[in-house]
């Protein structure tokens, strides 16, 4: 195609100013694409923080509704009253099935029966308390890394005694083997053994939780038939709400997407790639505006050559189209040379580690950007040489050779 | 229907701006023949360009009526008279106005494009043909800065002949040259136009250059005073 030539011809002639336009286009890519990665391991590292260590979807009972103990008549005096049953727990019952059913989605990874309660750590006249998570043997690394946190004992359920964090053992002054006493807030009491001491991200954690086989915990908590929830972990901590509002259409339960129970961090997240697509779609503006003027430019400093085409019967459409192809291949050459840098630097940046061995960066290569980026600059950079193109189509030869 | 190429009748141009109106061309009547060469000559400012861009359709003329090669122009839309251009007409300015990225060969290709489909393997041969005939084949892949004035000149000529124009438009064309490339410039029309078949309109302030072709149009006060048909000439140095 004879316009591409031209075109091509054309760039090609102004060398360092094509030179220049190209740079700056890709390094508006390369900032782009930096940044996607940048605003996409940010998130990343968010999510796996938050998510890493809790269900991603959580099955619970339906929610029991507040009601008045008593429903009397307020010029009523109510002499006595007896609750019809205090021990009654909502629970779930048919666990089996609901773990079968869970297990069948295909974002699942894993799925575990929990039995959860408050109780304390009693030690002489030292008390905490924490938070008691019952679980199947075989489940306790599903929903939070517990064995690869081990820094004292096993990590073994089976035992029967307690997995605590390194926080608790310390203000208990407890050791793998101490025996201590566990005290529900169901009344259930046992004199039960640490076996194993984790070291946990969060200090909350570390000092609040403690790990013991669900069989005692049912016992402990008074949960004979059933369980508190159902507890998913997903491949994908992201394709949370989905499962969730999915499993909530097939059951009568109380089913939660982890990111309902962390509203502020999904707001963080919005709000930091919201900033981030901003400052993108700014960037790339700047990139086509440079396209733009350039062209512009070149359309007065060819105004004789032009007029000249037309003088000779090539058609407006032939003259703008050698423009647009100018702008198409300048968002072509500046994508290119952008991506590739993009990718290095990413690389690099996402490579860096601090003193500590950790990686200083939270970078998470992002393949839409990478589409979007391509695409946005060659069809934008042609876009911006619609201006010139319709300057340039529109100079009359007159102009030129009358 | 007469059998001149162009012909005009009455034609009148008339600039306007504002409240102000200059006529420039005040009703010329003009019949050119097939094949022939016709100066243009005429004191600056007497409508000598503004005739010559008219007759190139590159302005339309206020009234009066156009024909070339039997087809009236008036009333044509800017497409129509930009592929009429494109394939009936040819130009040669004052400067060249080669194009400064293109080869030689580029820029004498470089009208074939204009036509629906583009440049074929025969307008291709074309060029390779025409600057072969302009003298100018060893200097094919030059750019124009590589070339003499004289030269770039022979290449417009090229260029202004690939499509097969029946009528050449020449503003001046050795107006730029020294007397030596100039006679070599008119011999070259003279050539092309004997071989092609081509009619040529010169526009021109050199005695010598209109002395050179058989028909002269005299343009004072906008109005061809003067149509003077003469002898064919036998030598460049001859005068008229």
């Amino acid at each position: 195609m004879f316009a591409l030539k031209v075109a091509w011809r054309y760039l090609l002639s102004t060398r360092l100013q094509t030179g220049l336009l190209v740079v700056g286009g890709a390094l508006g890519v390369v900032i782009f694409l930096v940044l996607a990665a940048l605003a996409k391991g940010l998130a990343v590292t968010l999510t796996d923080a938050v998510s890493g260590s809790i269900p991603h979807v959580t099955i619970e009972p339906p929610q029991v509704r507040a009601r008045p103990f008593v429903d009397a008549p307020a010029d009523s005096v109510v002499q006595a009253a007896t609750p019809l049953s205090s021990t009654v727990r909502a629970q779930i019952r048919n666990v089996p099935a609901l773990l079968s059913l869970a297990r069948a989605q295909p974002e699942v990874k894993g799925a575990t029966a929990r039995v959860l309660g408050s109780a304390f750590l009693v030690r002489g006249e030292s008390r905490a308390a924490i938070t008691v998570q019952g679980l199947e043997t075989t489940d306790l690394d599903l929903i939070a890394p517990v064995t690869k946190k081990l820094v004292a004992g096993e990590a073994d359920l089976s035992r029967g005694g307690l997995i605590i964090g390194q926080t608790l053992a310390k203000d208990l002054e407890l050791r793998v083997g101490s025996t201590i006493l566990l005290r529900t807030d169901r009344g259930g009491e046992r004199l039960t053994r640490v076996d194993g001491i984790y070291k946990a991200d969060e200090e909350g954690q570390d000092r609040g939780n403690a790990y013991l086989v669900i069989s005692v915990a049912r016992a402990l908590f008074d949960l004979p038939g059933g369980v508190d929830e159902i507890s998913l972990k997903l491949h994908d901590a992201n394709a949370a709400p989905a499962v969730a509002r999915r499993l909530r259409g097939a059951l009568a339960l109380r089913v939660t997407a982890w990111q309902e129970r962390n509203p502020l961090l999904a707001a963080i997240i919005l709000s930091q790639t919201t900033q981030t697509n901003i400052i993108q779609a700014f960037t790339l503006l700047t990139v086509l505006v440079g396209v733009a003027s350039a062209l512009l430019l070149s359309t007065y400093r060819r105004r004789g050559e032009i007029g000249v085409m037309r003088s000779f019967g090539l058609s407006r459409g032939f003259v703008a189209t050698v423009f647009v192809f100018q702008g198409t291949i300048l968002g072509v050459l500046s994508s290119a040379l952008g991506v590739t840098g993009g990718w290095f630097l990413t690389n690099w940046l996402g490579s860096i580690k601090t003193n500590t061995g950790d990686l200083l960066l939270p970078i998470s290569q992002d393949g839409a950007a990478y589409a979007i980026v391509v695409v946005a600059t060659i069809t934008g950079s042609a876009v911006a040489a619609v201006i010139p193109a319709r300057s340039a189509s529109s100079i009359d030869p007159l102009e030129v050779v009358g | 229907m007469s059998t001149s190429l162009v012909q005009v009748r009455d034609l009148v141009k008339t600039f306007r701006q504002g409240e102000l109106t200059t006529p420039v061309l005040r009703g010329i009547d003009l019949d050119l023949p097939a094949g022939t060469r016709a100066a243009l000559v005429g004191p600056s400012g007497s409508g000598k360009s503004t005739l010559l861009t008219i007759l190139g359709t590159l302005q339309r003329p206020t009234s009066g009526r156009l024909e070339i090669d039997g087809r009236s122009l008036i009333g044509l839309t800017e497409r129509e008279l930009t592929a009429f251009r494109n394939a009936r007409l040819g130009f040669v300015f004052q400067f060249h106005h080669l194009l400064p990225d293109f080869t030689a060969w580029e820029n004498v290709l470089f009208p074939a494009f204009g036509r629906a489909g583009g440049a074929t393997r025969a307008d291709k041969e074309r060029a390779d043909e025409l600057l072969d005939k302009v003298g100018l084949a060893h200097r094919r892949d030059f750019l124009p800065g590589q070339l003499s004035g004289g030269q770039k000149q022979r290449v417009a000529i090229a260029r202004a002949l690939i499509n097969r124009p029946n009528l050449v438009l020449a503003d001046e064309p050795t107006g730029n040259l020294d007397r030596e490339a100039a006679a070599q410039v008119m011999t070259l029309i003279e050539e092309i136009g004997r071989s092609e078949g081509t009619a040529f309109v010169l526009s021109t302030h050199d005695a010598e250059i209109a002395s050179r072709c058989p028909i002269t149009f005299r343009i004072e006060a906008g109005t061809i005073r003067q149509t003077v048909a003469a002898a064919p000439l036998t030598s460049p140095a001859a005068s008229p």
